[in-house]
């Protein structure tokens, strides 16, 4: 597995080669915008992190230039006050970011997930997270080994978010799935309702929820609890 | 000595001659000379020989002293109509009439009966007497109403301009009102920092038709005199310094030659007051401004002070631990048991986590302060917030019990959720760092009708009266809180974030012990200048 790590600060770069190799990855690594393209070309990588602020061309787009001719993932380095701009990438079909600092663990499990998510092996018709047990093909949930009463949305946006598990999804991208396109992709009110009501019924403890997480400004994202 | 009051003329040279630029007088003449009402003399005579023609019909039935009052009409008018000299003209013109051809003998000024001398004596005296009488009453009258108008000129300017702060305000209301008193174009000049003289306010409709001369500006505010341009006494065109006691501090420039609007001595007296008022709130503004920059030069030279003392120590307490922890990590002389290696390990990760938070509270002031920040306002739910910013504090709540009680269908909060739950984190995590590890903290939003209160409760030091608000100014420690790190930005941020959406954070002591502090939020914020489209 190749990993090319599009990033200007030479010590950013140097700490992921450090921690992709550990992890048994292979890294090849571009300090311009204009040579990450290059590579994203030519050393057939199988994943890229790119950072967003790069001081040539501009990280997103970067971006759309691999996203023209690939569809490799690639996983956004940004900073956390750029939510904007997260929710941007996100759309312009980066797979997910990490919010600088961040920590070794959380970066790998973004690169497994999205791996996992390009590798189009069929999902699962049977996801478990944490207590809750989720079987597509019967159409049924369980919490405990308890059954639990869905409605046909509430259905859907838990299907949408368990076979995306661990990838972050946009409030546009959730909106246009579950409600389709007819609905106005700013209003993201319903959505935040339907989020509540869902966590109501499958969190442990919906004031602090595990397998549902808000990414703030950004989207939500299905985790395993920790 | 080289002559400084050179006239404007002769600032310009001897091709400006032609050009009728006046320097003007301070004080205004006030009375018309005597010579230039020929139209008052001329109607007076007109007047007197009509009386004469019409006396002269029925001239049998008249008393030779009923005849010599009824001379004394044309005095009295001409006095309350014209002033004092028509009026004197008036008698001696009455009196003439009256003896060629009224007192015998007729059409000659010879007297037949010496008795009528002292008549026409008696009648002069008591036509001067009115005259004066009548003409002194008049001109109070005038005066006082030319009074009253300059009273209510300046009244109404003051009042536009007590209110503003800014010159450029200031300017455009004196430039405003002296244009709609006079229904003329009107330009405020004003040095700028180097001290050039800048055209700061004009009356937008009508503009002044050519530009400023510069020269002439630049003597009028040299020399604080007033310049004018057209006739002698009825300039077209005024050129007024604005001027305090030794200082001028502009010009203001007024009228426009060839649209034939003269202005009359009473009107240049208004527009002196004017300017004198003008003047005062020039100064006064400039001043305010200056003060102004003085305290923020002191505030920010005693914030930049105590900035540096603070990121000095805040930054070189996690750099050394984590040097130190290195030192030890990367050194094969000294043998570590594996639980050592993890000690040092979760110590480098607690500064780097410390200098993290540093970072972020001052950038979030950084960005306050500058009036950089963006709120980008949606709908938010509040216990999905509250939520996030739990989770986002998990590792430094550790296992403290924590309580969230949130009332279930709250409508959405309109504010930015990232600064927000910054704020909220800066709350929770001084909660943490005042309380003692494994007490407990309770986290509530209450709902009023009108707002939305996040309360934060710990069970620890608690707050002292006196430091209730201060705790929330920059870089402000409570004595009691000195052995615990901090830089005094946190809470300081808060109160920005919450100011920013029209709310506020307070502290509480809570009984018997802990503080409550609590996040107030409007549900329908004022706007905000900095919002994000």
């Amino acid at each position: 597995m190749t990993i090319l790590i599009i990033d200007d600060e030479p010590q950013i770069r140097r700490v992921l080669r450090v921690m992709l190799q550990a992890q048994g990855y292979q890294t090849v690594e571009a300090a311009t915008g204009a040579d990450g393209l290059v590579f994203a070309f030519t050393a057939a990588p199988d994943c890229i992190l790119l950072d967003i602020s790069l001081p040539d061309l501009k990280g997103i787009d970067v971006l759309q230039s691999i996203r023209r001719q690939s569809d490799v993932p690639v996983i956004i380095l940004t900073i956390h006050e750029e939510e904007q701009q997260k929710v941007r990438a996100l759309d312009l079909g980066a797979d997910d970011y990490v919010t600088k600092p961040f920590g070794a663990r959380e970066l790998m499990a973004r690169i497994r997930v999205a791996l996992r998510h390009r590798a189009n092996t069929p999902s699962p018709s049977i996801v478990q997270v944490g207590p809750v047990t989720m079987d597509f093909e019967r159409r049924m949930v369980e919490r405990h080994g308890e059954a639990v009463r869905l409605t046909p949305i509430e259905y859907d946006l838990l299907r949408e978010l368990a076979s995306n598990l661990g990838r972050v999804l946009t409030h546009r991208h959730l909106l246009q799935q579950v409600w389709g396109d007819t609905t106005d992709a700013t209003d993201a009110h319903y959505l935040r309702i339907y989020i509540g009501h869902l966590r109501k019924k499958i969190e442990d403890d919906p004031a602090r929820p595990q397998l549902i997480i808000t990414e703030p400004g950004v989207g939500y994202r299905m985790t395993e609890p920790e | 000595m080289t002559r400084t009051a050179k006239t404007p003329e002769e600032a310009l040279g001897p091709r400006a001659q032609s050009l009728k630029w006046r320097v003007l007088r301070t004080r205004w003449r006030r009375q018309e000379p005597i010579w230039n009402n020929s139209f008052a003399y001329l109607a007076v005579t007109v007047m007197v020989a009509g009386l004469t023609v019409l006396l002269w019909i029925p001239r049998h039935l008249f008393e030779a002293v009923n005849i010599a009052l009824l001379y004394l009409l044309p005095v009295l008018f001409s006095a309350v109509r014209w002033g004092l000299y028509p009026a004197f003209y008036a008698a001696v013109l009455g009196v003439l009439a009256f003896d060629y051809f009224f007192i015998p003998p007729i059409f000659s000024y010879s007297v037949s009966d010496l008795r009528y001398l002292v008549s026409f004596a008696v009648f002069l005296v008591v036509a001067t007497l009115t005259a004066g009488l009548a003409s002194s009453l008049q001109r109070q009258t005038r005066e006082a109403q030319r009074r009253e108008r300059i009273t209510a000129s300046l009244y109404g300017l003051s009042r536009q301009i007590a209110m503003v702060q800014n010159l450029h305000d200031v300017g455009q209301a004196i430039v405003h009102h002296v244009g709609q008193t006079f229904g003329v174009p009107v330009a405020m000049v004003l040095p700028d920092a180097e001290g050039r003289l800048v055209e700061t306010s004009q009356t937008d409709s009508p503009p002044l038709g050519r530009p400023l001369n510069p020269s002439v500006l630049q003597w009028v505010y040299r020399h604080g005199t007033a310049v004018g341009y057209g006739g002698k006494h009825r300039p077209e065109l005024l050129y007024m310094p604005l001027k305090t006691e030794d200082t001028v501090h502009g010009v203001l420039c007024l009228g426009e030659y060839g649209l034939d609007q003269p202005f009359s001595p009473e009107q240049r007296q208004i527009i002196e007051s004017l300017c004198g008022l003008a003047a005062v709130s020039v100064a006064r503004v400039t001043y305010e401004t200056q003060a102004r920059i003085a305290a923020l030069t002191a505030e920010s030279e005693r914030l930049r002070t105590a900035l540096l003392d603070s990121l000095s120590h805040e930054l070189r307490t996690p750099v050394t631990a984590i040097m130190g922890a290195i030192g030890s990590l990367s050194d094969d002389q000294i043998p570590l048991s594996t639980e050592d290696q993890g000690e040092l390990v979760s110590t480098i990760r607690d500064s780097v986590m410390r200098m993290n938070r540093l970072i972020t509270n001052l950038l979030g002031m950084v960005r306050l302060e500058s009036g950089l920040l963006r709120l980008n306002r949606r709908p938010c739910d509040v216990s999905d917030m509250i939520g996030v910013v739990v989770h986002q504090m998990r590792e430094t709540l550790g296992s403290r019990p924590l309580s969230i009680s949130v009332p279930d269908n709250l409508p959405p909060l309109v504010v930015d959720e990232v600064l927000l739950e910054q704020a909220l984190v800066n709350v929770l995590s001084n909660a943490v760092k005042y309380s003692p590890n494994h007490s407990p903290i309770h986290i509530s939003a209450i709902a009023s009708h009108c707002s939305l209160r996040i309360e934060i409760r710990d069970f620890g030091m608690g707050i002292d009266r006196e430091d209730k608000e201060k705790i929330f100014e920059k870089f402000y420690r409570s004595a009691k809180a000195q052995n615990v790190p901090g830089t005094g930005l946190g809470l300081a941020i808060c109160q920005g974030i919450a100011q920013a959406h029209g709310g506020r954070v307070t502290a509480t002591p809570a009984s018997p012990q802990g503080t409550i502090f609590a996040l107030e939020l409007p549900w329908n914020p004022p706007p905000y200048e900095g919002e994000a489209p």
